[in-house]
């Protein structure tokens, strides 16, 4: 092979390696990878007694909480959505305004909770599997195509259509 | 008038130990070795969300989360491996500025030379090319 076909090769090479360090967790995702796979049991620090259910992490003062709350809404009535509480002392009357769809509001007011869940900021949202194990994060707002193609055949596949 | 301000002063620092778990305010350790081996830990981790700070000096909650957590650790006497071990497990390798040296973590440290030698490359190429007047 011609040194100059080599070089055009290298290119590859990087994609290849950089592929390989996204995997191996070595590169956090980017704001527009949202789907993180999981796999780990759920924190000692979090009373969840209800699985499979969902973790939410969420804030008053994030607007886009706010924008993804009617999801929310309807996804509790299919699944238990707990509500973590993220830096925040104002969730009880945000709930009563904007609504609640939170089994249970656990209260994390200087995010350690959140940290053992490698959170980062709000909204992310968690699939937990009915093993107790988180399966997948997501991380920042969902959206309508997100519930119908992701988490709705996830709930679906679970075998818990209430 | 000073008598009582200085009784106030008194009062509050021999106080001040007693005040448990001022770092939960984001406050420094009351141990001053500890806390200097709180801060050369935050230093070495990257706010994630703020690019190019560090948890020292980040105002982000993630970072002041994280603040929290590094001293409380040390507070209770966790090894710079243990808390490096639980921050790592938590937000990878990468959350480190001094990635550790091992078969994962090789590609990341030679992408960087790599990356030197291929522009090297490239730029000698295309002088070579000019000096022989060949079309590239």
């Amino acid at each position: 092979m011609k040194a100059k076909s080599f070089l055009y090769l290298l290119p590859l090479f990087f994609a290849l390696a950089l592929t390989v360090l996204v995997y191996k967790g070595l590169l956090l995702p980017t704001p527009y990878e949202q789907f993180v796979k999981v796999d780990k049991p759920i924190p000692k620090s979090l009373k969840i007694e209800k699985t499979p259910s969902l973790i939410n992490v969420f804030a008053s003062w994030c607007r886009e909480c706010e924008l993804e709350m009617p999801l929310l809404l309807g996804l509790s009535s299919r699944i238990p959505i707990y509500g973590l509480n993220y830096w925040d002392e104002n969730a009880e009357s945000w709930l009563q305004e904007h609504g609640n769809p939170y089994e249970k509001v656990i209260y994390d007011p200087k995010g350690l909770i959140s940290s053992q869940l490698s959170v980062v900021g709000v909204p992310e949202t968690f699939l937990v599997g009915k093993d107790g194990v988180i399966k997948t994060r997501i991380i920042g707002q969902i959206d309508s195509d997100m519930v119908d193609q992701v988490i709705i055949p996830w709930i679906e596949g679970n075998g818990i259509l209430r | 008038m000073a008598f009582f301000g200085s009784l106030a002063l008194a009062l509050v620092v021999f106080a001040f130990p007693y005040i448990s778990h001022g770092y939960q305010e984001d406050q420094p350790l009351s141990d001053q070795n500890k806390e200097k081996i709180a801060l050369s830990i935050m230093e070495k981790v990257r706010c994630l969300i703020c690019k190019g700070q560090t948890v020292r000096d980040s105002e982000a909650k993630v970072a002041k989360s994280l603040r929290i957590l590094i001293r409380e650790r040390v507070d209770h006497g966790a090894t710079e491996e243990e808390i490096r071990g639980e921050i790592t497990g938590l937000y990878s390798e990468w959350v480190y500025t001094d990635p550790e040296f091992n078969s994962s973590t090789l590609v990341l440290w030679i992408a960087p030379f790599l990356g030197l030698v291929l522009i090297l490359l490239f730029i000698l190429r295309r002088r070579f090319a000019t000096n022989t007047n060949h079309r590239i």
